[in-house]
């Protein structure tokens, strides 16, 4: 298992460089910064010379992407273009508002979308499984941003309305209310209420049914019936040797999910304007913040790669068969 | 039919008149239809047939272990221990499973479960029936393991199936069988998946153990070859039905249904040169919609109108053979009797 | 059951060979030629030799979500076809007196600020949706079976290498790829197609390379490469028709996946340029605004892209269930 592991690290890394200048390139091409520096009007003069040579763009380009990597290693990423605060500070808590909300949201729904897809399995055929394949139907049919419009509209109007409330019921903007400070658990949640729901849809439609398949596929399996002839409980059979199994090739299929799930967050960050990282990426794509919008990317696709990683050594524990590859 | 084996008493396990079907796209499937047998303490009974033919269904209706949906018990009883296991509840027939009735499958590598280790699901089948602790229920398990001859068996109750060859996987999968001491063993096609070196000793270890443990055995296969050393009796099915059932050296000596001569006729012969093997032609009948008549008479060499017609039902033959067969008791019905000699002597219409 | 392996799901992997009609015959009948029909005949049965396409039309019509999916995308996709003889307005023709109107007889889904109509735009709109959806499906079909057959077919060096940069790709964030590509390349309706098929083919080539692996192993792979058949005929003659239903089933869940691609791109306006021509997904984004004053202008084409890729996904798995052979029963 040890060995598994270092090999696949060590895969990782040149993945990593590889990823790493692509994101280098394509970013320079969508915010060309040469031309950004000189048409962006909000950049004063001094400021564009002081970025001139931060951004190193008298080198050549290989030099300017070493440069940069190194900086970027070290967690020296530079100013914004445009707010002129250290990029850093601005990424950190976009980064760590993502993650809150990936992990609520991921967390919940997979549990939630493996115990439907394991009923629907053992119950085939049920209203339970009909249900929870209509349900699954609708929700990998649905546009992300469709439905984020339609839990804001909701959410936000529909209900409260209904109810006789002043909207909105649920927040359905940002993370804290406009100007507060610190750290509220309480708000943080009701925050991230509506966000993760809308990520939660998706993936409880796609993981219950992956499941689903999984375990019909794992129930007819020879291991079943020779663990009922033994006498052990049904429940005991289902979950040890039914469900035990069936993760395996649901991981496999969540290691590829991964860099989708980043795309439902974007989208659901934007609709919701969420601060993270997704948000942040769309802003800075769309002002031509070169330097913001570098890193950005570069972190989230780093993440995807290490997330992809962590998944495949999940994998590997789950089932021993490969761990010898 | 009584036990071969001296003071053998009453049987262990009685089946009456068992009818098992099987929900299909097609329809639904008669897969036993009528079979009654015993079995006696200490005895190996074979169970032989062609793919199809009803005996694994019949071991799964035993335990209980049909298809959750599909399958089901039509009617019938399997007497054991004094209850008919039939009538039980899933929570007393799990009680039964593994602790008195123990099962094993043809290939361990899928029936033994990949990502749990064996020692492990051997314990599992000890803890599942027997208070014990984690720790002593796997002491257990290894020495099951060296019990059928594993070698080094403390390391190997470590692995993982895949990490076994076929023949130690199936050996694994009959220590788990036996953790418990069952008074029966069914053993489902145990050597169809081995070479026939590693086949052969399956097949002793599981008549070491008989005698160490005293265990009743219904082997189920479809390879005379494997019967001819290891059974006491044996009992073929066809389409379903019981249509023969004899001692074992009666059965090679003196087999007297059509199909059985067929069975024993396709097997290969170290004894005899032949250019070619002689199967049976056709295929076994749709149990979806059972025809009338005797069941085998579309592919019977010999078949006459009454066997179209009149299903002949299991008697009593010679000494103590049971067939079904309209002309099972004529005295030179043995596989020597060319079908073309038959027809002469019997005039269309039915004889006898 | 493990024990009974369905004989019909080998009947159907066996490309162009005859089938008995399931429906009339027994499975398990299945020895030699001569014996089939000599029993067929001795139960009175009539032998019916069905081609392999009638059988998995037989087994789709059977799904029923299918059978609807099928009647709800054929009403929509030729509502969009027919659009500039069906469309009661022109896809930007302005009533300006008419602006931001809710849904009336005149104007069955309502109009818009600038008074066009929502529904004659829905259906113009869905000719180009679901144009990208099919082109792209197309394109990633063509590519990905092109190199998942190659990788599982040559293994070895050309395996791993292929495998390598597909798994790659496929671990990278589709979305963020495709917006920074969409934003490079430009916005017409072909730099779209472009931009997704570039990104959507490494999914079905792992599947096509898995059917493919599995299907080198079997006997009438290696008879064919046994008798010297070249590497050419033995894929197109011999792996490929049995790689159909895959094929089908998978591209088709494409369409519905490259549907959901562009309207999000086109939502955030990184997608197909609105002042070109209209998508579903454009439609939405540019009357973000006015959710909830004209929250019919995002309803209908929100609804119109949710009934087309839910029929997609219904049609896709009736396919599954008559042509995939990979798939148990559901």
């Amino acid at each position: 298992m040890l060995r598994y592991t270092l090999k696949r690290i060590l895969i990782a890394i040149p993945t990593l460089l590889v990823i790493s200048i692509a994101v280098f390139w394509a970013a320079r091409e969508i915010a060309s910064p040469a031309g950004q520096l000189s048409l962006n009007p909000r950049i004063s003069a001094e400021d564009r010379v002081r970025f001139r040579e931060q951004l190193g763009l008298d080198k050549s380009g290989f030099e300017q992407y070493t440069d940069w990597l190194g900086g970027f290693l070290q967690f020296d990423l530079g100013e914004s273009l445009i707010s002129r605060r250290d990029v850093w500070d601005i990424i950190q808590p976009a980064l760590a508002n993502t993650l809150v909300l990936v992990v609520f949201a991921a967390g919940w729904s997979l549990l939630i979308g493996i115990t439907i897809g394991t009923i629907s399995a053992v119950r085939r055929g049920s209203f339970f499984d009909n249900a929870a394949t209509g349900f699954a139907f609708f929700g990998f049919s649905v546009p992300t941003f469709w439905m984020a419009l339609m839990v804001q509209l909701f959410f936000g109007l529909y209900l409260a309305n209904w109810l006789g409330v002043t909207p909105p019921l649920l927040p359905t903007a940002g993370v804290y209310p406009p100007g507060h400070q610190g750290f509220d658990p309480g708000l943080r949640l009701k925050y991230i209420l509506l966000p993760s729901l809308v990520l939660a849809v998706q993936l409880v439609a796609v993981y219950s049914r992956y499941m689903r398949a999984s375990m019909l596929e794992v129930l007819n399996s020879d291991y079943i019936r020779t663990a009922r002839s033994k006498g052990v409980g049904e429940t005991k059979v289902i979950v040890r040797h039914g469900v035990r199994t069936a993760l395996i090739p649901v991981t496999t299929q969540f290691a590829v999910d991964i860099g989708a799930l980043v795309g439902g967050l974007i989208i659901t960050e934007e609709i919701f304007q969420y601060p993270g990282m997704g948000h942040l990426f769309l802003q800075a794509l769309f002002s031509g913040d070169y330097v913001l919008l570098l890193p950005a990317m570069m972190i989230v696709a780093w993440a995807v790669i290490i997330a992809n990683l962590a998944a495949d050594l999940l994998y590997a524990r789950l089932d021993p068969r490969i761990r010898y590859v | 039919m009584p036990s071969l084996i001296e003071g053998a008493g009453d049987p262990v396990l009685s089946v009456r008149d068992l009818h098992t079907t099987i929900d299909t796209e097609n329809g639904t499937v008669h897969a036993v239809d009528g079979v009654s047998f015993d079995l006696y303490p200490r005895e190996v009974l074979a169970i032989v047939g062609e793919s199809g033919c009803g005996k694994s269904m019949t071991a799964l209706s035993i335990l209980g272990l049909l298809p959750k949906r599909a399958g089901r018990i039509e009617g019938g009883q399997v007497v054991f221990g004094g209850r008919d296991l039939t009538t039980l509840s899933e929570r007393a027939l799990r009680s039964v499973r593994g602790d008195q009735i123990a099962m094993i499958f043809q290939d361990a590598l899928t029936g033994l479960n990949p990502v749990y280790r064996v020692g492990d699901q051997i314990s599992e089948m000890i803890r599942a029936h027997r208070d014990v602790s984690k720790k002593k229920a796997l002491a257990q398990a290894v020495e099951l393991l060296d019990l059928v001859g594993i070698p080094n068996p403390a390391h190997r109750a470590r692995n993982y199936v895949h990490e076994f060859s076929g023949g130690m996987r199936q050996r694994a999968m009959i220590a788990m069988a036996i953790a418990l001491e069952p008074d029966i063993l069914i053993a489902d096609e145990p050597t169809t998946a081995l070479d026939v070196t590693v086949q052969a000793q399956v097949m002793d270890l599981l008549l070491r153990l008989r005698e160490q443990l005293g265990m009743a055995i219904i082997l189920i296969t479809h390879d005379l070859g494997v019967v001819a050393g290891t059974a006491d009796r044996v009992m073929v099915m066809y389409a379903g039905r019981k249509i023969e059932e004899q001692g074992i050296l009666q059965l090679f000596a003196a087999p007297r249904h059509p199909y059985t001569w067929g069975l024993l006729g396709s097997m290969p012969r170290a004894d005899e040169i032949t250019d070619r093997l002689s199967p049976i032609h056709g295929a076994p009948p749709s149990l979806i919609a059972p025809p009338v008549g005797c069941r085998f008479s579309p592919r019977c060499r010999y078949a006459k109108d009454v066997c179209r017609i009149d299903e002949p039902p299991l008697r009593r033959v010679g000494d103590g053979a049971l067939v079904s067969c309209h002309f099972a008791d004529r005295p030179d019905w043995t596989p020597d009797l060319s079908p073309a000699a038959f027809a002469a002597q019997v005039v269309d219409g039915g004889d006898e | 059951m493990s024990e009974h392996r369905d004989p019909r799901d080998e009947m159907i992997g066996h490309a162009g060979q005859i089938t008995i009609d399931p429906d009339n015959v027994d499975p398990a009948l299945f020895v030699d030629d001569e014996a089939i029909v000599g029993d067929i005949a001795a139960q009175g049965l009539q032998l019916e030799t069905v081609p392999q396409w009638r059988l998995a039309v037989r087994k789709f019509r059977r799904h029923k979500m299918a059978m609807v999916g099928l009647v709800v995308l054929t009403l929509i996709v030729v509502g969009a076809i027919l659009a500039p003889w069906v469309a009661p307005y022109g896809e930007t023709e302005q009533n300006l007196e008419h602006s931001l109107e809710s849904p009336s007889a005149n104007f069955w889904f309502g109009t818009d600020n600038l008074g066009r109509d929502s529904f004659s735009r829905i259906l113009y709109g869905g000719r180009v949706s679901i144009l990208v959806g099919v082109a792209v499906a197309l394109i990633v079909g063509t590519l990905g079976t092109t190199v998942g057959v190659i990788a599982g077919y040559f293994g070895g060096f050309v395996d791993s290498a292929l495998m390598r940069v597909t798994d790659t790709l496929l671990a990278l964030p589709f979305l963020m790829i495709v917006i920074v590509l969409a934003r490079i390349l430009g916005d017409g309706v072909w730099d779209i197609v472009l931009v997704l098929s570039l990104f959507g083919w490494m999914t079905l080539a792992r599947i096509i390379r898995g059917q493919v692996l599995s299907l080198k192993e079997r006997e009438f792979v290696e008879a064919a490469r046994a008798l010297g058949t070249p590497n050419r005929r033995v894929i197109t003659r011999h792996l490929l028709p049995n790689l159909v239903g895959v094929i089908t089933v998978n591209v088709s869940l494409t369409v519905a996946v490259a549907i959901l691609a562009e309207s999000t791109l086109s939502f955030f306006g990184l997608g197909i340029d609105p002042t070109q021509t209209a998508t579903w997904g454009n439609m939405l984004g540019g009357n973000e605004g006015f959710v909830t004053t004209a929250p019919w202008l995002v309803w209908f084409p929100g609804l119109a892209i949710v009934f087309t890729v839910l029929s997609i996904n219904f049609i896709g798995d009736g396919m599954r269930d008559a042509l995939d052979p990979t798939q148990g029963k559901h």
